[in-house]
């Protein structure tokens, strides 16, 4: 029992707390020593706002020197010789202890991802039933004002963080697999950009603590100058959660760019492949904005530097132009490893050949490369000038044509498919479907006219929130099923597999449409009560509905979880490769060993070539192929032996 | 071995060491820095420039250039050969 | 069928034998690839993150009539930090150009007088700080200094750091003629900061006029 207490995540936290600790002190000395003022209290004008800086720069330090993701660099500065680099098990410590330390490998940085990232999608989404509860009904019932404000913003800004850490979840796991590398390039940088994450997302829960904020995620000033002490933690965090996005692009970059096995060419990689490329460009550049811009604001709240006070010269709108030009690339972070997802899983389960290859793979960098160009279409209510308006429309609208490539190219890969129905195939199509509506109502969105009139309305949440479901949470949620068996070698439940994707699809449907109504009736967002009311259908508030809808979606995630963790310990063991994919990942033993290859794979053909008789994609050392066991009756999805040749061909 | 350095020798065999380049760039560079002196605290209208924003814009990106390409060595990205020290 | 089970088990067990998987190592020119496009990759982000600063500088600075003004500043300290740095930036240059002909001493030189120039052009802000008769909270022109110095300061310690890691990494003779990408690295990002002054040094110093009345 006690070996709990050896897991190096303890020595982190820590860590953490003597930095934070002595970040605090030493500036209290130094702010004394210099006559100023350092009572506690959690107003704006505090001077915990220039306190909480250091304390958060050196907490996160203290923490990263302690969890030992820094070991290695810090004895290569003093010129001694660090670690090789590769998992050496300890006599005596449990394998699972690496899951709660610095690791390198990929697969395991992958997981850290993984379940952290649920962990963060589980908070918030609490959040988000906490208030969506009080919103089900007119007058406020559960909930201050104040908390309603901080729970919003929060639930942005947890959100926003379990969504870039499913990304780097699946990233990390599949992408060097994928491309037939051992690990990532820079596999210290990768474990290091891992654990960015948890003071990250400790410091942003404790801003709850600290007066929360109002602003919402967007944080925009003067109201973000003018908010409570929790704000500044809030800016904080999501400027050091930056840091994690950069270098796990970089990686990711550099991994695919130059570690990909002899014969894959870049056309010859797995779409995915290709969703994760385009998003890591975005994560490599636009971060750096949402970065400046909150750091602007931290800045005007910690030294009265007026970036953003008219009065002295300063300009709310730069503000937003700073913020949007990330936080609109953002959400093509988000989808963009989604859509590769759908692009992925379509063929398997369609048997055919993935339709258009080159022009998919070209409309994620499109998408990429447009994403920087739209940002001002969240400022049509804002001072910018109106000359920008009609632009910026445009290139908004422009961005439906990659969209609409895709769209097309998964109609045509379904046609005429023999297509098999399992757990991933539906949240598939769901997210098709999903992903279908929140771009239907996009246009009316992004056009002036009617954009104007739905600006901060609830349409505008819920066209956010659709989009966001059907590019990533149900691309994950597919994912998350399709991968299940080459994580952990066991089957997950069919049936509560489906389960989960009824009630969440059904649950969300009713939430996303009643919100859509709301909106479109004037319910404005980030409201924590109103009066008016909405009427509804079969006699039920169509505010209630969405409350009603959000906990069905709630509970989905609820029954995923424990499929998961159930299926993992006692599930049936999975048949090598139960999809017939011919992705590299799944022609290795499931779990893959802890080095991928024992020798570099060749690839010789194209991944999507399902049903083209005689088309081989790779060729595999023979150690690393793994030959199936014979079909028995039952099992969940047929399974046929692999050929004799140890080659990876179309069936 | 590719990886291996080529000799000082083949490098003078071109006409120039790599520290007379180091040096001339840095002579062109300061050249540019004081241009640069000069036009920003010039008073009045800079040739047929409204602004002195895009003279100075520019040299700057001109020195920039400079430095990235002799200094920093981006060459070295996309050809492996190390000659080009 | 049976050979086809016994393969399967055979692979099983050998994913339990970790020994037969052996790491398929890089050749040093490989690795030595990796980390350029990775630190390019970096100095890129970054870059992105001084170009937005130097938007909001363009952005924010500005009188009524909407041409450009800039913070009161002392030209002739600012002509002499610009030009140490930029000296130092040779002296990096030459440093590096010497490990890789293997000449340990005039490398030692050349990062030893970069790391000593870095501390006089940090200096040299500190003094401009000092003299400065504006605070950070007077007004944009006095606010963008401090944050666009202070950004760049920031980074110029960094790389004094990295400067003095390579120093000391050099007298303990970790570096070779072949494999000195601890020098390279350090030498790039230092150049990078020199970029960035460039820029900074025409934005804050030159761009524009100084208003008339603060």
């Amino acid at each position: 029992m006690l070996g709990i207490l050896r897991l190096d995540v303890w020595k982190g936290l820590i860590g953490g707390a003597i930095g934070t600790a002595l970040g605090v002190f030493i500036t209290m000395i130094i702010r004394s020593l210099q006559g100023l003022d350092n009572t506690w209290d959690t107003t704006a004008t505090s001077p915990w706002n220039v306190i909480v800086i250091p304390a958060c720069v050196m907490g996160t330090l203290g923490f990263l020197i302690g969890v030992g993701s820094m070991t290695d660099w810090l004895k290569w500065m003093v010129g001694r010789k660090g670690s090789d680099g590769h998992y050496h098990p300890k006599p005596g410590v449990p394998q699972w202890h690496r899951y709660f330390g610095m690791d390198t490998n990929h697969k395991v940085v992958g997981i850290q991802y993984g379940v952290l990232g649920i962990v963060v999608l589980l908070i918030g989404g609490l959040f988000a039933l906490i208030f969506r509860t009080e919103l089900a009904e007119p007058g406020l019932q559960y909930l201050s004002a104040n908390d309603y404000n901080s729970l919003i913003g929060l639930h942005g800004q947890l959100m926003f963080i379990a969504v870039l850490l499913g990304i780097g979840a699946m990233a990390n796991y599949l992408v060097p697999i994928m491309i037939g590398a051992q690990d990532m390039a820079f596999p210290r940088i990768n474990g290091f950009a891992f654990w960015i994450n948890v003071p990250a997302a400790v410091m942003l829960l404790s801003s709850i603590f600290l007066g929360g904020f109002d602003t919402g995620w967007t944080a925009y000033p003067p109201l973000s100058v003018r908010a409570h002490l929790g704000m500044q933690m809030a800016l904080i965090a999501v400027f050091i959660l930056g840091f994690s996005s950069i270098l796990g692009g970089l990686n990711l970059i550099v991994t695919i760019f130059l570690m990909r096995a002899p014969g894959m060419s870049l056309f010859r990689m797995p779409i995915f492949v290709w969703g994760v490329l385009a998003t890591s460009l975005l994560q490599l550049t636009a971060t750096q904005f949402i970065g400046l811009s909150f750091l602007m604001v931290t800045l005007q709240r910690a030294v009265d530097i007026p970036f953003f006070d008219p009065a002295r010269g300063g300009d709310v709108t730069l503000y937003q132009h700073l913020f949007w030009f990330y936080s609109h690339p953002t959400v093509y972070i988000w989808i963009l490893p989604g859509l590769g997802i759908i692009s992925e899983i379509l063929p398997v389960f369609a048997r055919k050949p993935l339709f258009g290859y080159p022009f998919i793979a070209m409309s994620s960098m499109a998408i990429a490369i447009m994403g920087y160009l739209v940002w001002a279409h969240h400022m049509w209510a804002s001072a910018m000038d109106p000359f920008l308006r009609v632009p910026f429309m445009m290139t908004t609208l422009t961005i439906a044509v990659p969209t609409g490539i895709k769209f097309f190219s998964w109609l045509a890969t379904l046609w005429e498919g023999k297509i098999r129905f399992a757990t991933p195939m539906y949240f598939t199509l769901g997210a098709i479907v999903l992903f279908l509506l929140g771009g239907l109502t996009g246009p009316p969105s992004a056009l002036v006219v009617t954009g104007l009139h739905l600006h901060d309305s609830h349409f505008v949440v819920a066209h956010f929130h659709i989009t966001v479901f059907g590019g990533f949470m149900f691309t994950y949620f597919a994912a998350i099923y399709y991968w299940f068996p080459l994580l952990t070698g066991r089957m997950y439940s069919e049936t509560l597999g489906k389960i989960h994707f009824g009630v969440m699809f059904i649950g969300f449907i009713i939430f996303a449409l009643s919100l859509f109504r709301v909106g479109l009736l004037g319910m404005r967002r980030r409201i924590a009560d109103y009066t008016i009311d909405f009427g509804g259908i079969f006699g039920i508030e169509w505010q209630m509905l969405a409350t009603i809808g959000a906990f069905m979606a709630g509970l989905g995630v609820l029954v995923m979880l424990g499929n998961l963790v159930f299926s993992a310990m006692y599930g049936k063991k999975a048949v090598h490769n139960p999809w017939r994919s011919r992705s590299l990942e799944w022609q290795i033993v499931a779990p893959p060993p802890e080095l991928n290859f024992s020798a570099l794979p060749q690839i010789v053909g194209h991944p999507y070539d399902y049903g083209l008789p005689g088309s081989v994609y790779a060729i595999l050392s023979p150690d690393d192929q793994v030959v199936a066991e014979p079909v028995k009756p039952n099992q969940i999805t047929p399974s046929k032996p692999a050929l004799p040749a140890a080659a990876v061909t179309g069936d | 071995m590719e990886f291996e350095h080529n000799d000082p020798h083949n490098e003078q065999e071109e006409g120039q060491s790599p520290y007379e380049r180091g040096i001339i760039v840095f002579f062109a560079l300061t050249v540019f820095t004081f241009i640069e002196y000069v036009i920003g605290t010039t008073e009045g209208k800079i040739l047929v420039f409204s602004s002195n924003l895009v003279p100075l814009g520019v040299i700057a990106l001109l020195k920039a250039g400079l430095i990235v390409s002799y200094f920093m060595h981006i060459s070295r990205l996309w050809s492996s050969e190390e000659d080009l020290h | 069928m049976a050979t086809a089970i016994e393969r399967h088990h055979a692979a099983v067990e050998h994913h339990h034998d970790e020994h037969h998987h052996h790491v398929i190592e890089f050749t040093p020119a490989q690795r030595l690839s990796m980390n350029r496009l990775g630190l390019w990759l970096f100095l890129i982000s970054e870059t992105f993150l001084f170009a937005g600063i130097l938007v909001a500088r363009i952005v924010l600075l500005r009188d009524e009539g909407g041409s450009f003004t800039r913070p009161e500043l002392d030209q002739q300290l600012g002509l002499v930090i610009t030009f140490i740095l930029l000296l130092s930036s040779l002296a990096v240059y030459m440093g590096e150009t010497a490990i890789s002909r293997g000449e340990i001493g005039r490398f030692k030189a050349g990062i030893g007088a970069a790391i000593v120039m870095g501390l006089i052009f940090t200096v040299g802000v500190g003094y401009e700080w000092s003299i400065a008769h504006f605070a950070p909270s007077d007004g944009v022109e006095g606010g963008m200094f401090f944050f666009m110095t202070g950004m760049h300061a920031l980074h110029v310690l960094t790389g004094i750091i990295f400067l003095m890691i390579v120093y000391w990494n050099g007298r303990l003779g970790n570096y070779t003629k072949q494999s000195h990408w601890g020098v390279e690295a350090s030498a790039l990002y230092w150049h990078f900061v020199d970029v960035v002054w460039v820029f900074f040094y025409v934005a804050l110093y030159l761009i524009g006029h100084v208003p008339e009345v603060h």
